[in-house]
């Protein structure tokens, strides 16, 4: 009996031996949990120039200030930069290295013609010391900051799984307040604000521009008629329609996902309800009916239902109304519930979340609502936000706010953590909306 | 045991004793029953008196036949002296026959007592030499048991000494296996702490050089196995498993390459080429 005891706890012994050695033997697994959210480290060296004369433009500092604003990024400083190759063979990987930067972009311009270039670019990993992306990108002078932004498109992508948006565009409303020459200007520009069109002048108020799910068209209430139009313009050659124009207040024009619809703000019959226009037929389907306003609609990507504004519970909300087949199905429901003011929505790309203009103790500001938890996180901390607008890929939101009295235009990332004014010209900025991502 | 058995011996001596003096004096009776050589001797004489009748006419004839029976008597006496001296011969052969075969008995009585005297001092001699055997024999089986008990003791006192000896041997094992494994604990224990010291290095540097993407789902986990070689350099990082983003999956990528080299152990033996890590945010 002892002697059984005597074995078992032997035999104990060597089991817990073997097991703790084991233990020892099996591969280390470290837990990782912490670490801090920031930009990615990447150099991008200035591109080197090879023709006559000045470089045309900074494709380097374009691709830079891409990745900078998109907030997921940290291009390291021009003066923290240890060398300047311009193509793969000439990086001094375990130099890079020590600048703390995980991968390297390095390219160069090379002068074809009179108005004709080849920019070639390579993206290394510089831990492994290879190339993950590399292109060259024929191109014209008129085309140059275009083909930086593709660029920036492809190291984004490659670097964070999500096609980049850097080669989308923006439309706004620039306003010349002056007493005498008071102007509205409809312009498009690139999505860093340069590269500026105006597609349209008036001396009447111009407000909400629209994209069109393609990108070739916009939508936009112009007041150049003595009262409020819905205008819808084609880019490409400017040809503009009135799509309507109701008694009252024609305004908030909103395109459906599949382009065929716009949803509307109207007062025709009585105070500002949401409609639905189908472009071909002109047939109207009124969505709200309600004593209150009900404005600011927007489709949800997939079609199935619009969020709009409703002021119906006393300060302005969102609701969503379902949308079957061009109408409304059932009641609204109220989305937003924290605030006495939220407003203005916009839908994310992928439809899991809206931006609005938020009322909080400090002013109007964006947020963004998750909508599967309700979750609202405000991005901002400027004062009088208004029109947010996502990019095509949702990682950033544009919008427009006051700052020294007048309407500039400020990008921020979904996250609110990188936040950027875009550089414009003289006036006031109102009004941006992100195109989607264009062909 | 050995008195029981000589009475039971001293017994049988007795009754065989017995026996053959009871034997002996019934061949005595039965030898002087017999007819002795002097009754045999006197039967002729009454053959003779028989023969006596006397008449006067017949003396003549008497008388002659008294001649002729003196003749006759004469050769009847010559007959009879010729048969008495034959039937003494005769007799005396007998006699001698008698004494001849009273010799012989005798002699073989001297024979048969010699002989069982002879028998008795052999029966007494087996006996003697049974006794001796038997005394031998129970000697030996003695001796034997004796041995077989000698040898059990020793058997027994063999096998108590062995198995002190094992037992012994036994508890010295167990001391120094329970020595070894203590020696083994405290080697790792030792280990474990130093392995303990040596995660929280590494821990501490990759985390230092994580940087996330924005944004990045709490939920999500990342799995890598990392290659290095002594010194720590980072020569590959696999990813293993992700849930997370491909901005999340290059970050946990970018923050093993970051800390290379990683921190080395103390302890060689902690050392392994392969370290897999799993990050959370």
């Amino acid at each position: 009996m002892i002697k059984k005891i005597q074995k078992l706890i032997l035999l104990w012994v060597a089991i817990a031996t073997v097991t703790l050695s084991s233990e020892l033997q099996a591969r280390l697994n470290i837990e990782i949990t912490g670490g801090v959210e920031g930009g990615l480290p990447v150099a991008i060296v200035p591109f080197a120039w090879e023709g006559d004369g000045k470089a045309p433009e900074q494709i380097g500092a374009i691709v830079k200030n891409d990745l900078a604003r998109s907030g997921q990024f940290a291009p390291l400083d021009s003066d923290k930069m240890v060398g300047s190759p311009s193509t793969g063979k000439l990086i001094d990987f375990s130099l890079w290295r020590q600048t703390g930067i995980d991968n390297i972009v390095v390219g160069r311009i090379q002068q074809q013609g009179q108005d004709q270039f080849v920019i070639q670019f390579q993206l290394f990993d510089i831990h492994r010391a290879v190339q993950l992306s590399g292109y060259s990108i024929p191109t014209n002078g008129a085309l140059l900051r275009q083909t930086a932004h593709q660029i920036s498109d492809l190291i984004y992508e490659k670097l964070t799984g999500v096609k980049g948006a850097f080669t989308t565009r923006i439309i706004y409303v620039m306003v010349d307040s002056a007493e005498q020459a008071r102007s509205y200007r409809l312009a498009v520009a690139d999505s860093d604000g340069f590269n500026e069109q105006v597609i349209l002048s008036s001396k009447e108020p111009l407000m909400s521009p629209s994209w069109s799910p393609d990108g070739k068209r916009v939508a936009y209430v112009s007041f150049e008629a003595g009262h409020s139009q819905i205008f819808v313009q084609r880019l490409a050659d400017g040809r503009r329609d009135v799509v309507a124009n109701y008694s009252g207040l024609n305004s908030a024009p909103s395109w459906s996902p599949d382009g065929k619809q716009l949803a509307l703000t109207l007062s025709k019959d009585g105070n500002a309800e949401i409609y639905i226009l189908t472009l071909e037929s002109q047939k109207l389907v009124r969505v709200t009916r309600s004593y209150a306003i009900d404005t600011e609609a927007t489709w949800n990507p997939d079609g199935k239902s619009i969020v709009f504004t409703s002021d119906r519970n006393g300060k302005p909300q969102l609701y969503r109304v379902a949308i079957v087949r061009g109408a409304a199905k059932g009641r609204a429901q109220r989305l937003t519930f924290e605030g006495r003011y939220n407003a203005r929505a916009a839908f994310s790309p992928d439809g899991k979340q809206l931006a609005m203009i938020h009322l909080d103790q400090g002013g109007y500001r964006i947020a963004v609502m998750e909508l599967k938890s309700g979750n609202l996180q405000v991005l901002t901390d400027t004062t009088l936000d208004e029109s947010p607008s996502f990019s095509a890929n949702g990682s950033m939101i544009i919008y427009a706010t006051e700052l020294g009295g007048r309407g500039v235009l400020s990008a921020v990332s979904s996250d609110g953590r990188a936040h950027q004014r875009l550089q414009m010209n003289e006036g006031e900025v109102r009004e941006p909306a992100w195109s989607p991502y264009l062909q | 045991m050995f008195d029981r058995l000589s009475e039971r011996w001293r017994r049988a001596l007795i009754g065989a004793v017995a026996v053959h003096l009871i034997l002996a004096l019934f061949i005595g009776v039965s030898l002087s029953s017999k007819p002795t050589p002097n009754q045999l001797a006197v039967q002729p004489q009454k053959e003779v008196v028989q023969a006596v009748a006397i008449d006067e006419q017949r003396i003549l004839k008497e008388m002659e036949r008294r001649s002729s029976l003196e003749q006759a008597k004469v050769r009847k006496a010559e007959a009879s002296k010729e048969r008495l001296e034959r039937d003494a011969a005769r007799a005396k052969k007998l006699r001698k026959q008698e004494e001849r075969k009273m010799a012989a008995l005798k002699e073989k009585r001297r024979a048969e007592l010699a002989k069982k005297k002879r028998e008795k001092a052999l029966a007494e001699k087996r006996a003697k030499e049974a006794r001796a055997q038997e005394q031998q024999r129970v000697a030996k089986l003695k001796e034997q048991q004796k041995r077989a008990e000698e040898e059990r003791l020793q058997q027994l006192e063999d096998a108590r000494i062995a198995a002190q000896k094992a037992a012994f041997e036994k508890s010295l094992a167990e001391e120094q296996s329970r020595l070894q494994q203590e020696a083994n604990r405290v080697q790792q224990r030792k280990l474990a702490l130093e392995k303990n010291r040596y995660v929280a290095l590494i821990r501490e540097k990759v985390v230092r050089n994580w940087v996330k993407p924005s944004g990045t789902n709490p939920g999500d986990s990342c799995k890598v196995l990392v290659h290095q070689i002594p010194g720590g350099d980072v020569i590959d990082v696999k990813v293993t498993a992700c849930s997370g983003s491909v901005a999340f999956r290059n970050s946990v990528e970018r923050a093993v390459f970051r800390a290379s080299p990683l921190p080395t152990p103390a302890t060689k033996e902690l050392f392994d080429r392969e370290i897999e890590f799993t990050f959370t945010p």
